[in-house]
């Protein structure tokens, strides 16, 4: 009941949502969605360009253009046939989705993410074979840059882009779509605008669907704004760059010296958890066996062990001022345990970085591939299971090469107009079943 | 030195210490002066200094008490004090303190916890005690921030509402944009230099362009014992480059020196108006000693012709010169010298010619003696045979013949005699001219030698003839002949001293350009009265000498330009000394005409 309560009360919207199911949905209306990422956004790119597989909210992988896959010699090969009569949209009408193009889309992918695997084709089936196992393959399908597209923004989602122009970008329904049209006609996507003209506008009823950053949460939830389930998508964490090479002690000394919970309560408003893992708990659920530990005696103790070494240089992205913050703390931190540290508004020639990383996918094994992939390590899964994943990211956090520090929420707002949003995340904004109704 | 080269110098030293000193002391007033308005413009400076700073302790006690009543900072002090999330305020501070115009702003709370920090957002969490207590005026204290500390002008203020109080730590910067605030005079700076835990630092200077640490570590030391001091220092090589710097110590609450100020002010003024002074001086003496020295030389020539006239004439007179006058007509002292010194010179003249016709006179007799002396002796005999010859003619013829024969012997015999005496006398007036020629000085001697050893060895008494040559002496130019006969009549000079016998030594040596012969003997010697007269002709020592001997090799021996003198001692010998140049211009002159 406790639960329920709290849940009400920070998330008013759910309890409209609940309210207003028994609504009917309504085919058509525009969504009108703002968002402060520039380019095209991730879930633009997830609604336009359909991938073979689905990560569902609970991080189970569901079968997309794919009706089915299996795995052979321990993840090693991977083969996947594709759903038949599958067709692309575009301006030239009618275009077959073939396995080639599907293997292409792959193929890019695997460059992007920097893996090495080897796509055949035959008929509508596809193999991709690796030279270790990799048994988090098929999630990892699930991202956006494995979506297939024809190279001039067209794909098979369910939705087409229809124009852009300047940061405003118009995206149809798909009619065609395998898994049914979606109920809202037309979404228009406003990108690079600021969080607080986003509020205002979701105010002002601009905007039906708006970001909630993680400083904008605590007041969001204050003001009673309707908002999506909240998040931590965001890994706000430490790599090491030139202090790779550091003596390990150093390392582990840094990360004894950082207070997360204050990093966590102050800067960032309580607005998430602080990380001693780099997954964040609702993905794992294993965060507390990964609890951050301060111990600033042992750092300073673990710095004399580790002799002599002049000021650190710990980068952030210039501009950034929750980072320069954080970045700051930590370097106030780190003097106490004897390590000389110095914040400067760089990524370059710099001992170490702090890094945001933005998890995409709710599958535990995908998400710490994305997450590793972000700095460049390594990751070895035996199998895809939690176990697996799990000591996996002991062994990446061993060498104290990645620091995560915090978790940070992150949610989506929407205004009265959009219907059956309950089922809205974070990675999710705009669920199947929503709906907006016609009347402006 | 000259009388005149010692008045020009007087004048000189005179005028230029004169000029020295009328420069130095100007070039010191000119300091003095320039330090008392280098005093009062640091005075001045540092009296804005204190203006500023107390403005801008009223600014900052009127900001923390415009915060003191802001909603923000009430509703912060609510929930601090009653377990409220203060998280939310973190960064609070930097908004409130734009809008107050602080550099400084911390939100503690009562057990000193920073809630947010205006000035290093990331100390948030941390302590700070010095916030705790209220301190109302704002005063110096150094303030932590991420990348150090820095001066500033800070103050604490409570707020309270209900129960529960906050703190507001604030202040303002001291940094170079407040010393830039300072409307300083032209050639002047101040600086501003932060003392921390550790040793001051060249960045622990804060404002433009300041000078190197190392050169105001001598003052700064000064300065944080709490001692104001001023020193001159050199900023570079230019010698114009010079400032003087006053450091005066900042002091906190407790009395502790966390800053000091530091005025500057440029010496160039001072150095150039000395320069100049140094200029106008060396001109003005320049000038002066132009002047000094064309008075001292009207001067000198004033009072030192007269003396130099006198000294001319002196040498003149000195040369041989008797007629010789000075030609002054002023009717002073030197006027007066110059009458009395030519009628001193008459004077010396008529001394002089009375004193020459004296020695005339006195040549005359004495040759007349000579004369009569040596023609007396044959005159007696020749009286007498002629007497003989007259008492004679009454003898018998026979007789008479014996007489006559034997009278005109006799007096031809002593007609040859005064013929004999008349040749001397002519000789010693036709001396002939040397014929130098190139010869072997020792060659001489051994001939000398030679030629009396034979001699010597018949005499009654054993006289020795001893030589000692220098081979170095060798090769002269003179004429041998008169020089054999000079150092021969010494050596028979020699023998007559010499009756009971002795040792006669001839000696030769080489000096620098002149070749020297002794003849030394160990006869009776002479008395010096003696030896003073001996070279004048016809004095003699000898019972029958003519006195010509000596004033012959005299003659022989000036004729080839050199000197005979004598080294005697009554009982201890003689020593006839000849110093003769080795080569004789004449021969030179000579051999130049041959070629």
């Amino acid at each position: 009941m406790l639960a329920a309560g709290v849940l009400m009360g920070l998330c008013p919207g759910l309890m409209i949502s609940q309210g207003e199911a028994r609504v009917r949905p309504h085919y058509g209306g525009e969504v009108r969605v703002e968002t402060s990422a520039t380019g095209m956004p991730e879930f633009v790119k997830l609604l336009v360009a359909d991938r073979l597989t689905y990560v569902d909210v609970h991080g189970d992988v569901k079968a997309g253009l794919a009706v089915r896959w299996e795995s052979q010699n321990g993840f090693r090969r991977w083969q996947f046939w594709l759903r038949p009569g599958m067709r692309m949209h575009g301006t030239d009408g009618d275009v077959p989705l073939t396995m080639e193009m599907v293997a292409d889309a792959i193929r890019a992918g695997l460059a992007k993410d920097g893996m090495n695997g080897h796509v055949q084709v035959a008929n509508d089936a596809m193999a991709v074979e690796f030279s270790g196992p990799m048994p988090q393959f098929a999630a990892l399908l699930a991202g956006a840059q494995y979506g297939v597209t024809t190279g001039d923004g067209h794909g098979s989602g369910p939705y087409m882009v229809q124009s852009v122009v300047g940061s405003r970008m118009t995206l149809v329904a798909n009619p065609e779509y395998w898994g049914g049209q979606r109920f809202a006609e037309t979404i228009t996507v406003l990108c690079g605008r600021a969080a607080r003209e986003q509020a205002l506008d979701l105010a002002a009823k601009h905007a039906d669907l708006v970001e909630v950053g993680t400083e904008e949460l605590r007041r969001a939830g204050q003001d009673r704004v309707r908002l999506s389930q909240i998040q931590a998508t965001e890994v706000i964490a430490l790599s090491a760059e030139r202090a790779r090479t550091a003596d390990v002690k150093l390392r582990q000394a840094l990360s004894e010296s950082i207070d997360r919970p204050a990093l966590l309560n102050f800067i960032f408003q309580k607005q998430g958890e602080a990380a001693g893992g780099l997954l964040p708990n609702w993905i794992s659920g294993y965060g507390s066996l990964l609890t951050p530990v301060r111990n600033a005696a042992h750092a300073r103790q673990l710095r004399t062990e580790a002799g002599g070494r002049g000021a650190l240089t710990l980068g952030y992205e210039a501009g950034d001022a929750e980072l320069q913050l954080v970045a700051e703390r930590i370097a106030l931190n780190a003097r106490e345990a004897g390590l000389t540290t110095q914040a400067v508004g760089r990524t370059s020639d710099v001992d170490w970085i702090l890094r945001r990383i933005t998890v995409r996918t709710a599958n535990p094994a995908a998400a710490l591939t994305g997450i590793l992939q972000e700095v460049h390590g390594a990751i070895a899964l035996d199998d895809a299971t939690l176990e697996s994943v799990f000591r996996a990211e002991r062994t990446a956090l061993a060498d104290y090469t990645l620091l995560p520090l915090v978790h940070l929420n992150k949610a989506w707002a929407a205004g009265e107009r959009l219907h059956d949003w309950s089922n809205a995340n974070a990675i999710v904004p705009l669920p199947a079943e929503s709906w907006v109704e016609t009347k402006p | 030195m000259s009388f005149r080269r010692r008045l020009l110098l007087a004048m000189a030293v005179m005028v230029t210490a004169a000029v020295a000193a009328v420069a130095w002391f100007t070039a010191v007033r000119a300091r003095v002066a320039f330090e008392q308005v280098d005093h009062q413009r640091t005075a001045a400076i540092v009296g804005q200094f204190r203006e500023e700073f107390g403005l801008r302790q009223a600014s900052v006690t009127q900001a923390l008490e415009r915060l003191s009543t802001n909603e923000t900072v009430q509703r912060m002090a609510f929930d601090a004090a009653h377990g409220g999330d203060t998280s939310l305020y973190v960064r609070e501070a930097r908004t409130l303190a734009r809008e107050q115009q602080l550099d400084y702003l911390d939100l503690v709370s009562a057990d000193g916890t920073i809630l947010s920090s205006a000035e290093w957002p990331a100390h948030f969490a941390y302590k700070l005690p010095q916030a705790v207590g209220a301190r109302n005026t704002p005063a110096l204290d150094r303030v932590e921030l991420a990348d150090g500390a820095e001066l500033g002008l800070v103050a604490s203020r409570a707020v309270t509402v209900q129960d529960g109080v906050l703190y507001l730590y604030g202040g303002k910067r001291l940094n170079a944009a407040f010393l830039k605030e300072l409307s300083m005079p032209a050639g002047a700076r101040v600086w501003m230099v932060q003392v921390g835990a550790g040793p001051l630092q060249q960045d622990s200077i804060v404002g433009e362009a300041a000078p190197s640490i190392e050169l105001l570590r001598p003052l700064l030391a000064q300065a944080l014992l709490g001692r104001e001091s001023s020193a001159a220092i050199a900023t570079s090589a230019n010698a114009l480059d010079r400032v003087t710097v006053q450091a005066i110590p900042l002091r906190d609450e407790q009395g502790a020196v966390p800053a000091v100020l530091l005025v500057e002010t440029s010496r160039r003024p001072l150095l150039e108006l000395e320069r100049q002074i140094k200029a106008v001086a060396m001109a003005t003496a320049g000038v002066g000693l132009l002047l000094s020295i064309l008075l001292a030389l009207w001067i000198s020539g004033r009072f030192s012709r007269p003396v130099e006239q006198l000294a001319a004439a002196s040498r003149e007179i000195a040369a041989g010169n008797w007629s010789a006058r000075v030609e002054l007509h002023s009717h002073d002292e030197f006027g007066e010298l110059g009458k009395t010194f030519n009628s001193m010179t008459a004077q010396l003249v008529a001394q002089r010619d009375k004193l020459v016709q004296a020695e005339r006179v006195a040549a005359w007799r004495e040759l007349a003696r000579r004369l009569a002396h040596e023609l007396k002796n044959p005159l007696f005999p020749l009286q007498i045979t002629v007497e003989n010859l007259m008492r004679a003619r009454k003898l018998p013829q026979q007789e008479f013949d014996e007489i006559f024969d034997e009278s005109t012997g006799t007096l031809l015999d002593e007609l040859g005699h005064l013929k004999t005496i008349i040749g001397r006398f002519s000789d010693f007036s036709k001396m002939p001219k040397p014929q130098v020629e190139a010869m072997d000085v020792n060659a001489l001697i051994l001939r000398v030698k030679n030629l009396h050893t034979a001699q010597l060895a018949g005499a009654a008494h054993s006289v020795m003839l001893e030589i000692k040559l220098d081979e170095a002496a060798g090769e002269m130019e003179a004429d041998e002949e008169l020089l054999y006969r000079v150092v021969g009549n010494l050596v028979l000079n020699a023998v007559d001293a010499m009756p009971e016998g002795g040792t006669i030594t001839m000696t030769t040596r080489a000096e620098e350009d002149d070749v020297v012969i002794e003849v030394r003997d160990t006869g009776t010697g002479m008395t010096p009265e003696e030896s003073a007269r001996l070279f004048t002709p016809y004095y003699t020592t000898k019972q029958h000498g003519t006195g010509l001997g000596l004033a012959i090799a005299q003659s022989v021996v000036s004729d080839h330009n050199g000197t005979i003198t004598v080294e005697s001692e009554t009982g201890h010998g003689s020593k006839f000394i000849l110093r003769l140049p080795r080569r004789q211009p004449q021969a030179a002159l000579q051999a130049e005409a041959s070629r």
